[in-house]
């Protein structure tokens, strides 16, 4: 049976973008196909989740039919009342579906994985529970059935991202875009395509699927006679970490591409997050959509509680704690496994530590010239590197998991 | 950016790259600039893209100056140290060059899929086949048949049947095992109608020329991106070090030497480097460690068939070396030697009730002094002895051969046959 | 004291420096104001003017200046 996995290979992108041609020729001509395209993106979701995938694609229906009432009940209480405790109640129970997805692993309850689990149903969690705050913020004043499926379900974007924010793509998606801007998207779209191609299937190939797999081997042979260190693992860091941007970057691209070619302006994820020049400036540049949707709806949130109710007494301390809450958080939103919570972890502490070094800076006046900048992103690249060796499990591997 | 860009602007560029990449992939000349250099060092690279491709391989077994023969094997042939058979060859200037087609990880199955396109290189040709016991375990691992897979060679199986026999159907039953085979559909499908004793269709077989042409476009541009540097670092030094005269004595004198030093750190008579990196760390953990290994039945007894109903086909006058494991590693790690033995003897009886009898039999030898480099693998004396054995053979040069193919060599029952003499000698 | 006024003041105690003669300027792209003084802002907004300002009416293209903060703020109080 035909199978498609984003993305996965040329044959994909060829059946995709003829798919997708009505739909562009329309676009050109000022018209939008709705229609073409929901039934473009059901094939597409049903393709992916065909063959030996049903049971994902069984485990999705249900999900969106959980979320559909979830967030129309949220919407209708919410024009009558703000009670915050049914808002919290409302935002648990979306997040119920994942949270037991990723507790599964750890507590080996393969049946829950099987039941609940579906490619994309972290990203597909962001966009819901967004909508329930923003609904709760008076920002979403109603529920469109019909705009919050195609939200939900926008083919693009549907297992890994971009997070697209409703009222941003409900702008795009009910509207034509000019045919000048509308030529635009498609060349900036056909240089995503192939910028993706060169990330994914050159660089991310070379660093994940020609050097990987060898600096990893040799990690573990000279581990075992130094006591679990060796100096092949900075060459496991450095071909993990470059293969994991690339392929994530690559596939961002992709989906970035494909919504412009819908005449939809999907957010970018990733602005060369290797230039930073600080972790906070990594965060903002490192898979964007995701730090962002921390920032907004767990970060500032999480701020602005603390703040109004005067929690602590001092700012820094204010920030230094949610600073630490809200990268502890997203540890555990991509697994319960101690490299994840460390990962984490590691970020928060980072992000603290970073704070203090620009209040210092500024206090002191400390000298800031070319070289101190390229100082700044060797090191901020390296802390990162670090993190992300951390992020791999090849510690918990080479460490725990070894027996040959 | 240019405000005024039209449609032509954004997807001319493109349509021009997939035009000149068509063109490129189908265009009927070849486009491989390989040199005898290139072909030197590809003998001895072991490089992944060789193996899979037919570039290479086949530009080697055409070469009108050096009379390359293909050394099928796998780990063992990575030994590249002073008495290996590439570099006696070269330094004796011997009137053949192993072109060497093995890797840690290649059994039969990868190998019977690369005699698919180089099946002028065998046809009435001689060849070499070293066989490892290792390779025919009990549970089917074919862990490193994703490495060795080649789509292209899958391709020139598939054309290569005219008929369908039942080798052809046992290996379509193998592939279909392999995940990598399955994921594509056109190669399952295809497969699937080997597997089921359908001939391919008109259409199929257009494809496959497709397929083939862009594959082995592919394999004309990139196979011959090797990275090793083999023949500088390990040939050279070793001819340097050989004895200026091709005689036996002097060889074994001079193995002997090199050995004594080289095996100093460890009561095994495993070279130093490996018993240091591999060995040593968990020296204690390895006691008794390989009690359960059983090579007496495997699937690889079937695939192994596969491979002699290939060369009886091309009527290649093979010899076949059977390698030893190293006695006094075997007893410390437990390895049960009658088992070894009864498999040694399953693979025999394979090859000598089908006429295959050129055998270089060394499962015997795995105690004597320097015969093995490390824990299965031959090295200074073994490599002697290998050379002693194929030192006539290449003298006589090519010889047609008898085979008598009997498929039931293919059959599960085979390979689970319990190898007790008994049972051998009744098998029919 | 006008909105104006009242504003610029919020924003130069936040901030830590003056801000009158950047009234059109990206305080986030300046890096002048990052997530932490944005919520410290709307608070503050939130208290002197008697406005509901929540998160997620912080869309930052429409707060990213002075000027922009100070329409912002008189919309909102209607």
């Amino acid at each position: 049976m035909l199978n498609l996995q984003p993305y996965a290979d040329p044959k994909y992108f060829i059946i995709l973008l003829l798919a997708l041609l009505p739909l562009a020729i329309g676009l050109y001509f000022g018209k939008r196909f709705a229609w073409y395209e929901v039934i473009v993106s059901v094939v597409f979701i049903f393709l992916m989740f065909d063959g030996h995938k049903y049971h994902e694609g069984f485990a999705l229906i249900g999900y969106m039919i959980w979320q559909w009432l979830l967030v129309w009940a949220y919407t209708i209480y919410r024009k009558k009342a703000n009670n915050s405790w049914v808002f919290y109640g409302a935002t648990v129970l979306a997040i119920v579906p994942l949270a037991l997805v990723k507790i599964a692993p750890a507590a080996h309850w393969t049946h829950v994985t099987t039941l609940l689990g579906f490619m994309g149903i972290s990203y597909l969690t962001f966009r819901s529970v967004a909508m329930i705050m923003e609904t709760r913020d008076g920002t979403i004043k109603a529920f469109n059935p019909w705009l919050f499926l195609r939200f939900m379900l926008f083919l693009p974007t549907i297992s890994s991202g971009p997070i697209d924010r409703y009222r941003r793509f409900v702008k795009d998606i009910e509207s034509v875009p000019a045919r000048e801007k509308y030529l635009d998207m498609l060349g900036k779209a056909v240089h995503f395509f192939f910028l993706g191609f060169l990330y994914k299937f050159v660089l991310s190939y070379i660093f994940g699927t020609l050097l990987l797999p060898r600096v990893e081997h040799m990690a573990m042979l000279s581990a075992h006679a130094n006591g679990g260190w060796s100096w092949w693992l900075i060459g496991v860091m450095y071909a993990y970490g470059f293969d994991l941007f690339f392929d994530f970057a690559g596939y961002s691209l992709f989906a970035v591409a494909t919504g412009y070619v819908m005449g939809i302006e999907v957010p970018m994820n990733f602005n060369l997050p290797f230039l930073s020049k600080n972790l906070k400036e990594f965060w903002n540049r490192w898979h964007m959509t995701l730090s962002f949707w921390f920032r907004d709806f767990v970060f500032m949130r999480l701020v602005f509680m603390m703040m109004k109710n005067k929690w602590f007494k001092s700012r820094i301390t204010t920030s230094n704690v949610a600073y630490i809450a809200n990268m502890l958080l997203m540890g555990f939103w991509h697994g319960l496994t101690w490299y994840y919570i460390a990962y984490g972890l590691f970020h928060g502490v980072g992000l603290v530590v970073n704070d203090a070094w620009l209040r210092y800076k500024k206090k002191h006046h400390v000298p800031h010239n070319k070289f101190t900048e390229a100082f700044a992103i060797v090191l901020t690249f390296h802390v990162v590197m670090i993190s992300f060796l951390l992020f791999s499990g090849f510690l918990d591997t080479l460490w725990f998991h070894h027996h040959h | 950016m240019n405000k005024k860009r039209g449609l032509w602007w954004i997807f001319g560029p493109v349509i021009l790259a997939f035009v000149m990449v068509t063109v490129l992939l189908l265009v009927p000349f070849s486009l491989s600039q390989i040199s005898n250099k290139d072909i030197q060092e590809a003998s001895v690279s072991f490089s992944k893209n060789v193996f899979k491709g037919e570039t290479v391989k086949m530009q080697a077994f055409n070469d009108p100056d050096t009379h390359y023969v293909p050394f099928f094997g796998s780990s063992e042939l990575l030994r590249l140290d002073t008495m290996h058979p590439s570099m006696l060859a070269e330094k004796y200037d011997r009137n053949y060059r192993p072109f060497l087609l093995g890797q840690a990880g290649t059994e039969s199955l990868a190998h019977y899929l690369g005699m698919q396109e180089m099946t002028p290189a065998l046809h009435k040709k001689q060849a070499v086949f070293v066989i490892s016991q290792q390779w025919f375990t009990k549970r089917d691992t074919k862990w490193a048949f994703p490495e060795f897979y080649s789509p292209l060679q899958t391709v020139n199986w598939l054309r290569n049947i005219t008929k369908i026999t039942p080798t052809d159907r046992f290996i379509a039953r193998r592939l279909l095992q392999q995940k990598q085979v399955c994921d594509s559909d056109f190669y399952a499908n295809l497969i699937t109608k080997i597997k089921n004793n359908q001939p391919l269709s008109e259409t199929d077989q257009n494809m496959l020329i497709i397929r083939n042409r862009m594959l082995v476009r592919e394999d004309q541009l990139f196979s011959n991106i090797t990275l090793t540097n083999n023949w500088n670092k390990k040939v050279k030094p070793a001819l340097k070090r050989l004895p200026n005269a091709d005689n036996q004595s002097l060889l074994i004198k001079q193995a002997d030497k090199f050995a004594k030093k080289q095996t100093s750190n460890n009561p095994f008579g495993i070279k130093n480097s490996f018993f240091k990196q591999r060995v040593k760390p968990r020296l204690k953990r390895l006691a008794q460690s390989q009690t359960n290994f059983d090579y007496r039945q495997s699937e690889e007894y079937g695939d192994f068939q596969a491979v002699l109903q290939e060369f009886a086909k091309e009527h290649t006058d093979v010899l076949f070396i059977i390698q030893p494991v190293n006695q006094k590693w075997s007893k410390y790690t437990g390895l049960n030697t009658e088992m070894y033995y009864q498999s040694v003897n399953k693979v025999k009886k394979q090859l000598k009730s089908q006429g295959f009898n050129n055998i270089a039999d060394f499962s015997h030898d795995g105690g004597k002094k320097y015969f093995m480099q490390d824990t299965i693998h031959m090295g200074w004396r073994g490599w002697l002895a290998t050379d002693q054995a194929l030192k006539p053979f290449f003298a006589k040069g090519y010889q047609a051969p008898k085979y008598k193919i009997n498929n039931n060599y293919l059959s599960e029952k085979w390979q689970n046959l319990m190898p007790t003499t008994n049972n051998l000698a009744n098998f029919k | 004291m006008d909105v104006k006024t009242e504003v610029v003041e919020i924003l130069n105690t936040i901030i830590g420096e003056d801000i009158s003669d950047q009234m059109d300027d990206d305080f986030f792209e300046s890096g002048l104001l990052d997530s932490m003084a944005t919520v410290e802002l709307l608070l503050d907004l939130e208290t002197k003017f008697d406005i509901q300002a929540p998160v997620s009416e912080f869309d930052r293209n429409d707060w990213n200046t002075p000027n922009k903060v100070i329409a912002k703020v008189e919309s909102l109080m209607g």
